[in-house]
């Protein structure tokens, strides 16, 4: 009986804690910069698990959900393993240079991280080592460049030009639209593609998978699938890249697997 | 008669790295004379030996090096107040004149409908930003873009090779080299091609832009792409993946 | 005038950079690679050539680095084979003076192939090539200081190791 009553007060704490933090983000470290319009902003990581929104202000918002500051003892001195600096409170290191906004990390064990960016700056995020976590970004409207090694990638409601590399990280991408600034690629080894595109989006499509199979339920005028290449198959192995466009043709959409699947299909 | 004293002052300077050019010219002159005392005699071999180095000249007369560069489309001076804006909007307009040089080969095109020379200009000027575009520091959709337009530009000139052949082995992009992978095969009669594709292979360490290069070169039945092939399957790191195909197509090709 | 430029200032070193590609990569047609490529690439930094203090220095530096990138290439790890420099093992002496001086500069080469990188790097640049300290230092990124010791203790080694050679051939 008395048990109960102590848990239920517990449970209560904890409801309140959730709600404050809910409705008080500003609990939750959090560092805020300007970006200028179309400037790059470059994430490298090794280990945080990240999560990246666009939004349609122009400020870097970076929160991170659990950070831990470093011990008290640590005061006056430096880091040995993370040389970049902590300069957020953070715990992620923000240098501009060159016109570009570098997101390192700069602490050994970094947590869950919600970053925020408007949506019409340049994103570039690249997992730096194997075994860091998944990428997830949604809503960016500019170029968006993603190289990852292992990790899933996830891509949702966003326009384009899309570069994403993956070795063995499955990619999913969900297209608001198909920009038509420039060519969209990706590329990946051992991970399954699987990309979703407005009806209406304009593309002309370069398909191949080494040894996968592509599937799809797009309109798609294929172009080369004629008497010259009645076999797909080339001398060597591997299968030829089909080319095809989609209402009428637009910017270029490459997509190449070596041995997964790719699936293409309609929103 | 001389004062080999001299001589030997001068050289064990030039043994404590004191000596200038100036003096060393001087010295390995006066040790090429007949009359040298025994102890400078092997002093004299030691030192003559760059002479004879310095003999080696380029294979490649100045001509043949200019040749490329000498493009007469001078940069324009806006450049750098429209920066890549600008060139990409070149690269655009270079894919439409591509695009339409391409139906025009195809037969899709009327005849009055080919480029005409002032079309030509216009599009060799476009190539040389195109070039611009692949060596400076484009975003990775600029380098991406220009290497899929240099893909179907019908003319490609040597310093465009050369620009996608140094995107192939040295851009930080791994789509942008796969995208350069296709692209150069599309140049494949050119045999300055077909060694960088052969040399890449000992470059590229992205199984997926492996993968390309070992297809292409299957395709072409480079046979000389056989002992960079079996390098590969020295590598421990090589990705089974790669060492299948790697095996694969020593086999088709031998 | 870019080109008149160009064609006054860096080609006249094309020569100078074909040495050293051949020196770094052993191997006529890849240098011949190598100084296209960084022609074309001094070309493309022509306008930054203008404000550069010693365009040979700069040229030869731009070379090295792309010598540098191909020998980073897997290709070049376990080649040996150095063309037109073979060392021919054979003990007769030669008849002629000048076979002889030929046969005393393969030592050297062999010799100097014994030295550390940066050495042979040094010996190339002010033997062959007779490049000042300070454009060595331009080049190399290394102290003049530095560059004078080394200097020094390559060439002392050098002939060290080539008198001990040469009194075997006199015993033999």
């Amino acid at each position: 009986m008395y048990k109960n009553k102590k848990t239920h007060l517990l449970m209560k704490h904890t409801f309140l804690f959730l709600l404050l933090a809910l409705a008080l983000p500003g609990l939750a470290q959090e560092y805020k910069q300007r970006i200028t319009a179309d400037q790059l902003i470059k994430i490298q990581y090794h280990k945080a698990e990240l999560r990246i929104e666009a939004h349609k202000g122009n400020e870097l918002i970076i929160q991170a959900r659990d950070y831990e500051a470093p011990p008290e003892r640590a005061k006056g001195l430096r880091p040995l393993y993370n040389t970049a600096v902590d300069n957020t409170n953070t715990g992620m290191s923000v240098e501009s240079k060159d016109g570009q906004v570098l997101i390192r990390e700069a602490m050994a064990n970094p947590g869950q991280y919600l970053i925020r960016v408007p949506e019409n700056a340049r994103l570039s995020i690249e997992q730096m080592n194997w075994g860091g976590n998944n990428i997830e970004v949604i809503g960016m409207r500019n170029e968006l460049e993603v190289k990852s090694k292992t990790a899933e990638v996830r891509l949702m409601d966003v326009s384009g030009p899309v570069i994403v590399n993956s070795t063995s990280g499955d990619i999913t991408i969900r297209f608001s639209e198909l920009s038509q600034k420039g060519p969209s690629m990706i590329s990946s080894v051992a991970s399954e593609i699987d990309i979703s595109l407005p009806a209406s989006a304009k593309a002309e499509l370069h398909l191949s998978s080494v040894v996968g199979e592509i599937y799809t339920d797009l309109d798609l005028k294929v172009q080369n699938k004629d008497g010259k290449e009645a076999s797909l198959t080339y001398l060597g192995g591997g299968q030829s890249t089909i080319k095809a466009s989609l209402n009428g043709g637009g910017s270029t959409l490459t997509v190449r697997s070596t041995s997964s699947n790719i699936y293409l299909r309609k929103r | 008669m001389r004062n080999w004293d001299n001589v030997r002052e001068l050289l064990e300077r030039y043994y404590e790295g004191e000596t200038t050019v100036a003096e060393e010219q001087q010295l390995r002159q006066l040790l090429q004379e007949p009359a040298l005392p025994p102890d400078l005699q092997a002093e004299a071999r030691l030192l003559h030996w760059p002479l004879a180095e310095r003999q080696i000249q380029s294979p490649l007369s100045a001509e043949a090096l200019m040749a490329p560069l000498a493009l007469p489309a001078a940069e324009p001076k806006v450049r750098l107040l429209w920066g890549w804006a600008w060139q990409v909007a070149a690269a655009v307009s270079l894919l439409v004149v591509g695009f339409a040089l391409g139906r025009g080969g195809a037969g899709a095109v009327p005849a009055e409908e080919q480029p005409t020379a002032t079309e030509l200009t216009a599009l060799r000027q476009e190539l040389s930003e195109l070039k611009g575009l692949l060596q400076a520091g484009a975003t990775t959709g600029q380098r991406l873009q220009a290497v899929t337009v240099a893909a179907t530009t019908p003319q490609a000139d040597a310093e465009l090779l050369m620009a996608l052949i140094h995107t192939l082995h040295f851009d930080e992009n791994v789509n942008v080299r796969l995208a350069a992978v296709e692209a150069l095969m599309n140049y494949q009669q050119h045999p300055q091609v077909r060694r960088a594709l052969i040399h890449s292979l000992g470059i590229q360490t992205d199984p997926n832009v492996q993968l390309a290069l070992i297809h292409g070169l299957t395709r072409l039945g480079e046979k000389e792409a056989v002992p960079q092939l079996q390098k590969m399957l020295q590598d421990e790191e090589l990705q089974q993946v790669v060492r299948q195909q790697v095996n694969e197509s020593i086999s088709l090709l031998i | 005038m870019e080109l008149e430029y160009f064609r006054t200032t860096v080609l006249p070193a094309r020569n100078r950079l074909y040495r050293v590609a051949l020196w770094m990569l052993k191997d006529s047609a890849e240098a011949e690679d190598a100084l296209q490529e960084g022609m074309l690439r001094l070309w493309v930094y022509r306008q930054k050539l203008m404000l550069c203090s010693n365009v040979e220095a700069f040229a030869v530096r731009t070379v090295r680095n792309l010598c540098l990138d191909r020998l980073k290439s897997k290709q070049y790890k376990g080649r040996q084979g150095l063309e037109g420099l073979e060392y021919t093992d054979s003990g007769q002496a030669s008849p002629h003076q000048q076979a002889e001086q030929e046969d005393h500069e393969a030592v050297i080469r062999r010799l100097m192939l014994g030295l550390p990188e940066q050495q042979q790097w040094l010996l190339q640049l002010r033997e062959v090539e007779e490049l000042s300290y300070e454009e060595i230092e331009e080049i190399t990124g290394m102290q003049i200081n530095a560059i004078r010791v080394a200097l020094s203790r390559a060439r002392k080694t050098l002939r060290e190791q080539f008198l001990k050679v040469s009194s075997y051939e006199k015993l033999g």
